[in-house]
Formats: C-alpha cells, sequence, structure tokens
C-alpha cells in the first residue's frame, strides 16, 4: 500500500478519536499531500515522448492517475468533513461562551451585596443589610449632669451622655429596591439602654417625571447639610451645638417630602415637606396631625477637578402642643406651646487634590441658623498634621449672639411658674476638618500616624441676665 | 380675560420644564475609560459627562452635587459593575430622578456583565480586604475587553437612539477594525513581556497581566484595599531578596511612595501606568492607553536587562 493511503487511515482514526489539535497537523499534512499529488498530475498530464513505445507503461500510468484522482477526491471530501467539524466545534464554544456570559449577566443584575449565593439562590433578592456600631470614651471637666444650653429649651437628645466608657445608639439598617419606581429603607436604633426605635422608615420614587421625588414614611427632613444624614457618618462625635439646641441633634418626623431637581448642569434642587408634627421643635400633632412643614433649597457646583461646594437654606415652621423641656438627667423641667420658626442656611467646600480624597482631604462646613449678617469671631487658622484629641467638655467654646433668627412665640411653663418672654435666639457654628494621613515606611520604628483633625466650635451663650429659673429658658 | 392669561402661563411653564428635543444623546459615563469609548463611538451625536477622572481612586468617590444633576438629563449611564461603583452609583441613581437609567432599563449598561471576569472568589469575607464577590473589576487593562463592551454598547445606541444607527454603526465598523490592528500590534510589541516577574501595589492589574503574559509574584497591599504596613512591605522584601522580580507597576492615581520604597531598596523600577484614560500625558485616548502602558513595561523591563547584563 502507498503511504499516502496510510496516512490517509492514521487521519480518519485520530478525526474519529476528536483530537483537534492532531486533526489540524494532519490536515496540513493532507493538504501538503495534495500538493504533492497535484505536481504528480502535472508531470503525468504531458506524456514524455521517451515512454511512447510501451504501451503498457502508458496504461500502468493511466490506472495510476485515476487512482490518483480518486484518492484525490476522498481526501478532499474528508478535508471538507474535518473543516465543517472544527467549524461545529468552534460555534459550540462560543456559544458556551456566551451562555457563561449571559450567566453572568444574571448574576451580576441581582440587587444584593449581603448574600454570596448565585441567582437560584433564595437570598438572590434579599435586602442591603448593614450594623452600625458605636461606642464611645468620654471625659468632662465638670459633672454633665448640669450641663444645659443656656437660653434654650433642651430636647430629649440634646445634652450629654455619660462620662467613661460606653456603648453608643447600634443601627441596624436594611434597604432594597422595592420594584421598578420604589425603593425603600428601614433604620432601626437601639441605644444602650435596650430599647428600640424607628430610625428611619420611608419608600422613595425611584423614577417620577420631571425630576421630582416623593418621599414618604419616617424620615430625617432634608432641611440644612447634615441633618439628612445619620450621626454615624458625622466627623465629630456630636452634632453642631445650633443642630442640637434647636433640631434636638437631629430632626426627623413622619410624613412626606417632595423634591424636584431643576433639568439644569448646576446642580439646583427645591423642596418641601408635610410633617406630623411630634418632633421637636414640634410636639403633640398640632393642627390634626400636620404640625410641622418645610421648604428648603440647595444648590452646588465644582470649582477644577478638587474643589466642590454647596450651599442651602431652609424654613422650618412647627407648632409645638406641650413640648417639653429637659435638663442633662432627663427630668421635665418645663413646657411649651406654640408656633416656631427656624431659618437656616448652610455651606460646605470640600477639597481633595486631584479630587482623590484618600490621602489628604479638607471639608468644611459652616450653618448659620439665623438670616442676619455673620461677623467671624475667630479666624480660622490652618493647622495641619496636628495630633488633636476631641474631646466633648474639653473643647473651648466661644461666644457670639445675633439677633432675630429662632423665635418661639407663646406659652413657656417651667417651675417656679415664672412666665417669661423668651428673647431670640440664634446661633452659628463652624467646623472645619483637616484630614491628612502620613505614614512613615521605616522598617524600625514602626510608627503611624493615621490622621489628624481639628476642629472650631463656636456656641452660643446668654450674654445679658441670668437665669433665676430652673427652666434655663 | 383671566384664564387665557393662566392658561397661557401654564402653557410656558409646561413649555420650559419639557425638554426640547435634544440634537445629541446625553451619556453618563461613570470611568473616563467608558467615556472615551462613547466618544469614540458616538461621535457628534452624543455627549458625554465623565463622573472621574484619572488621578481619583476609583473605589472612593464623594458623591458631588454636579453628579446629581448631570445624571438627572442623561439618556444612558455607562458604568464598570462588579460593585465597583457601589458607593456612590446607587445613591446617585436614587437621587437623579430619572426613569431612563435606573438598573434594567437600556439606558443602564453595566460593563462588567459582557466580559469574562476574572479572580471570582470562592469565598467572601470582609476579613479578606475589599474584595468584589461578582470578580475583579478593573477590565479596562485588557483592550479585547474594551472590545467586548464596544460591541454591547453600539447595540445599546441603536436601540436609544434609532435614528441615529447607521451613523454608531458605522463609527463602531471603523473603531472596530482599528481596534483590532492596534491589538495585533500591542501583542507583537509586548512579545518580550511574556513571563516578566512584576509586583504589584494594588491586585487591579489582574486582566492586563492574563493578556501580555505578566507573572504578577505580590502585592503591596497585604489584602485589597488596606494601605501597605511597614511589616508587610519588610516580609515582601525579604521575599524579592529570594527571587527575581523586574518591576514594581502601580496605577497613576495612587500614591507612589510605598512603590518607590521598594523599588528603591529592591533595586528594581517603579513604573507609573495610566490604569485609565487619562492618567498619564500619553494616555489620552484609548489607543494612547494601551501604547503607554506597554511603553512604560517595556522600557522598565529593558532597564533591567540592561542592569542585570552589566552586572554580570
Amino acid at each position: 500500500m502507498p503511504p499516502g493511503i496510510y496516512r490517509m487511515n492514521t487521519a480518519l482514526l485520530a478525526m474519529k478519536a476528536g483530537n483537534l489539535a492532531s486533526l489540524e497537523t494532519i490536515m496540513i499534512q493532507i493538504r501538503m499531500r495534495i500538493g504533492a499529488c497535484l505536481l504528480v498530475m502535472a508531470v503525468l498530464a504531458f506524456p514524455l515522448p521517451s515512454l511512447a513505445d510501451s504501451a503498457d507503461d502508458i496504461s500502468v500510468l493511466k490506472e495510476q492517475l485515476q487512482q490518483t484522482r480518486k484518492m484525490l477526491e476522498t481526501m478532499k471530501k474528508h478535508l471538507l468533513q474535518l473543516e465543517q467539524k472544527q467549524n461545529a466545534q468552534q460555534e459550540a464554544q462560543e456559544q458556551t461562551q456566551a451562555a457563561v456570559q449571559q450567566q453572568a449577566e444574571t448574576v451580576a443584575d441581582v440587587a444584593s451585596s449581603a448574600s454570596a449565593g448565585g441567582s437560584s439562590s433564595p437570598n438572590a433578592f434579599n435586602p442591603e443589610i448593614s450594623a452600625v456600631l458605636n461606642g464611645k470614651y468620654q471625659i468632662f471637666s465638670q459633672s454633665p449632669d448640669g450641663f444645659a444650653i443656656p437660653g434654650f429649651p433642651m430636647g430629649n437628645a440634646a445634652g450629654l451622655d455619660d462620662r467613661g466608657l460606653s456603648l453608643s445608639e447600634s443601627e441596624l439598617d436594611v434597604a432594597s429596591n422595592v420594584d421598578n419606581l420604589f425603593f425603600g429603607s428601614l433604620t432601626v436604633s437601639l441605644d444602650q439602654g435596650g430599647g428600640a426605635d424607628v430610625e428611619e422608615a420611608f419608600f422613595q420614587t425611584l423614577g417620577m417625571p420631571l425630576g421630582l421625588t416623593l418621599k414618604a414614611g419616617r424620615f430625617f427632613s432634608g432641611i440644612g447639610y447634615l441633618n439628612q444624614f445619620h450621626t454615624h457618618h458625622d466627623d465629630f462625635i456630636d452634632r453642631p451645638l445650633p443642630y442640637r439646641a434647636f433640631l434636638n441633634t437631629q430632626f426627623g418626623d413622619d410624613g412626606v417630602q417632595l423634591k424636584w431637581l431643576a433639568p439644569t448642569d448646576r446642580f439646583v434642587e427645591l423642596g418641601g415637606e408635610l410633617l406630623r408634627g411630634d418632633a421637636f421643635p414640634a410636639a403633640g400633632a398640632a393642627h390634626r396631625g400636620v404640625g410641622t412643614w418645610s421648604v428648603f433649597a440647595h444648590t452646588g457646583g465644582d470649582v477644577g477637578i478638587s474643589n466642590s461646594w454647596k450651599t442651602g437654606i431652609s424654613y422650618l415652621r412647627s407648632s409645638a402642643h406641650n413640648r417639653d423641656a429637659f435638663d442633662n438627667k432627663d427630668n421635665t423641667i418645663g413646657d411649651f406651646s406654640g408656633n416656631s420658626r427656624l431659618w437656616l442656611a448652610d455651606f460646605v467646600w470640600k477639597w481633595a487634590p486631584n479630587g482623590n480624597p484618600v490621602n489628604r482631604n479638607f471639608p468644611f462646613r459652616v450653618r448659620a441658623f439665623i438670616a442676619a449678617s455673620m461677623a467671624i469671631s475667630e479666624a480660622l487658622r490652618p493647622l495641619l498634621s496636628m495630633m488633636v484629641v476631641n474631646m466633648a467638655g474639653i473643647r473651648k467654646a466661644f461666644t457670639s449672639l445675633r439677633r432675630a433668627g429662632n423665635s418661639d412665640s407663646g406659652t413657656h411653663n417651667c417651675t417656679p411658674t415664672t412666665a417669661a418672654r423668651p428673647s431670640p435666639k440664634a446661633a452659628f457654628s463652624m467646623t472645619g476638618t483637616i484630614r491628612t494621613a502620613t505614614a512613615w515606611y521605616w522598617v524600625f520604628p514602626t510608627v503611624n500616624f493615621p490622621a489628624s483633625v481639628c476642629s472650631f466650635h463656636a456656641t452660643t451663650r446668654k450674654r445679658s441676665g441670668t437665669t433665676s429659673f430652673p427652666c434655663n429658658i | 380675560m383671566k384664564t387665557s392669561g393662566l392658561s397661557a402661563f401654564l402653557a410656558v411653564c409646561i413649555l420650559a420644564l419639557s425638554q426640547p428635543a435634544m440634537a445629541t444623546l446625553r451619556i453618563f459615563a461613570c470611568e473616563p475609560e467608558w467615556g472615551a469609548l462613547a466618544t469614540a463611538i458616538g461621535g457628534d451625536d452624543v455627549s458625554v459627562y465623565t463622573a472621574t477622572q484619572a488621578m481619583q481612586d476609583p473605589h472612593h468617590i464623594q458623591a458631588r452635587p454636579s453628579l446629581i444633576a448631570r445624571m438627572r438629563r442623561a439618556d444612558m449611564v455607562i458604568a464598570t459593575g462588579a460593585q465597583l461603583e457601589i458607593g456612590w452609583l446607587p445613591v446617585l441613581l436614587r437621587q437623579a430622578s430619572n426613569a431612563r437609567v435606573q438598573r434594567g432599563q437600556p439606558g443602564y449598561l453595566v460593563a462588567a456583565n459582557y466580559v469574562h471576569k476574572m479572580d471570582v472568589p470562592v469565598r467572601v469575607d470582609r476579613a479578606m480586604g475589599d474584595i468584589h464577590p461578582a470578580g475583579n473589576p478593573h477590565i479596562q487593562t485588557d483592550p479585547h475587553n474594551i472590545a467586548r463592551v464596544a460591541a454591547e454598547l453600539v447595540q445599546r445606541l441603536k436601540q436609544i437612539d434609532a435614528a441615529h444607527a447607521d451613523a454608531y454603526q458605522k463609527r463602531y465598523n471603523a473603531f472596530s477594525g482599528r481596534w483590532k490592528t492596534a491589538m495585533a500590534h500591542w501583542a507583537e510589541a509586548a512579545a518580550p513581556l511574556r513571563r516578566v516577574r512584576i509586583v504589584v501595589y494594588h491586585k487591579g492589574w489582574a486582566y492586563m497581566n492574563h493578556w501580555l503574559g505578566l507573572v504578577e509574584v505580590d502585592a503591596l497591599e497585604p489584602v485589597p484595599g488596606v494601605p501597605p504596613s511597614t511589616s508587610h512591605l519588610a516580609k515582601l522584601l525579604a521575599k524579592l531578596g529570594q527571587q527575581t522580580v523586574s518591576m514594581v507597576i502601580y496605577a497613576a492615581y495612587q500614591d507612589p511612595r510605598a512603590s518607590e520604597w521598594l523599588a528603591e531598596r529592591a533595586h528594581i523600577p517603579a513604573v507609573k501606568l495610566p490604569f485609565t484614560v487619562g492618567g498619564t500625558d500619553g494616555a489620552n485616548d484609548l489607543f494612547g492607553l494601551y501604547d503607554d502602558t506597554i511603553k512604560r513595561l517595556l522600557t522598565a523591563a529593558g532597564k533591567t536587562g540592561e542592569k542585570s547584563a552589566q552586572e554580570q
């Protein structure tokens, strides 16, 4: 048997075995063989005159030519079959790849970061769950029992906590898209005493037309800048004093909020809220359960790639019916019934080199809970890389008292019954944080300064008169 | 008459609030590479806004008011996905009040869904650092992934903006042809980089290593997302004393100090790579990104080769 046919059988065997790599090499060999056969045929097509005398030789050559032709045709057929098989295999591979990609798409689209299960797991649609743990260590130069914000009635969350080591509020947050139209969120706050409190529980629309967003349920109001952020997001251990004095640290209530985002390249947002009127500075759900309303406007933009700013004004109008005032030991020392009007202006400036806040950034916040002119009592001195431990009570407070602003008009009752007309109150506060992370990459000694923080804080104090009654209003 | 005055006023309000017929499609790209890709395929028919730029750490973006305003009017959002933007994109989507770009809509394109993801962890635990359960999200370091995302992007563009479908397809065909040529050229140029051993700052180069055949020996971050500590660096230095490594690579947005510290002590070059469009002067578009990356890698590998030849 000529060696060509032996090769052919090997090729057929390899094809049956399904070895694609060897198929390729064998196909190349087959192609070479076909080329060789064509060459032979070309030679045979031109008969040489010196062989003309042997008729037998010619017939033998013709027979061989026919056989070679037959072999060529069979080889061509097999080559075609091999190519088809290779194409089929490639298509199958691509199909499986596409299927894998599709599965990846389904898995990736599942809105869950809590569960590591695949798309078939029953946990795939679980909401996002997060838990926030807080603890603190506090030192005060005086006993916190006597703490008061002179000139302001304190709500139940405006005072100082215990000295020493203590657990702060723990938070459980559950949030998820409800469907293509709504997003829902629940925040349960567990205080160190063991009570559970619903801090936020609301749904929010996702794509209402005309740039509107409706939020309904219990939520933190959109007035000001910091109010809608949870306190554990703050740079400092407690809220600025104006928030504590006017809004009982953080103002949130049950109700509805409607915001409109302007269709401009500059961020402009207008919003309004209708709330139940149970939360400080309101109380008692006046006006048949719609005791508080607010309006606010915010705008903001960028300056280059390293700076961005946001500013806003807000107005909160609340009706209080027997609103309690507390001392720092949670004793009720007075109550108030009437209306409260609060104007609020806020401004935030954030800087980070090239917009990358990982190593260095500087957020600067100013808030004025008044509408009149502001005078900065002390210029902000940039202090870099200073280790300052922020301890409540040891912070230096310096005063400024302004006219106009928050006015409570109504009756304050306190024991002994000395009705007093409260003077207009105002507060101005300014905080700046400079953060820079530095690390020395020495092998010895290992020293890391992870963060440096400095802050200024202005508080208010009644400038004239003495508080002769225990309500401290 | 009062009623006609009122209706005229209302008409003006409605006209003011309604969006005029858009000449260009607005695209909100979360990262610069998708912005560059959208510009390449969309051309004059789209106006692209890129939310972040190359010098920002894509894991730590602080949401700005301007991002909300831009997303409000976007017709399409292109995000990388695989939880790279999980810290800021969901909040933006909620606040932007734009139904066209919510999840599940054709206007919401997640690039990582159209590539084969690497480094998918078997087990997920925060003790392992900031790992992504869906796999490594830094898909833009391999040009094949750009081609795959481009194929999907042109389909979405044709779906959302059928009026310009022909133009998008033409531009995609032109881009695709140039891209294939470029990829062949890069594969040839980067052939000397096969089996070169490197140390990385952050494990963001998995796709590039797979494409170029680089061997990633170790990372400066002990676990992803945690900055290098002195003890880990000392261990790494000791390890490099045992085995040859050609270079330390870090991205343009990352702090170079740790990489330079290690490079100085191990006598290897510290290479800053653009990581995305705009990271270095040479990476001003998608083609430049890979040109510059390969050029820097080759220069660094060449340096080591020269040095070791000299030492011998």
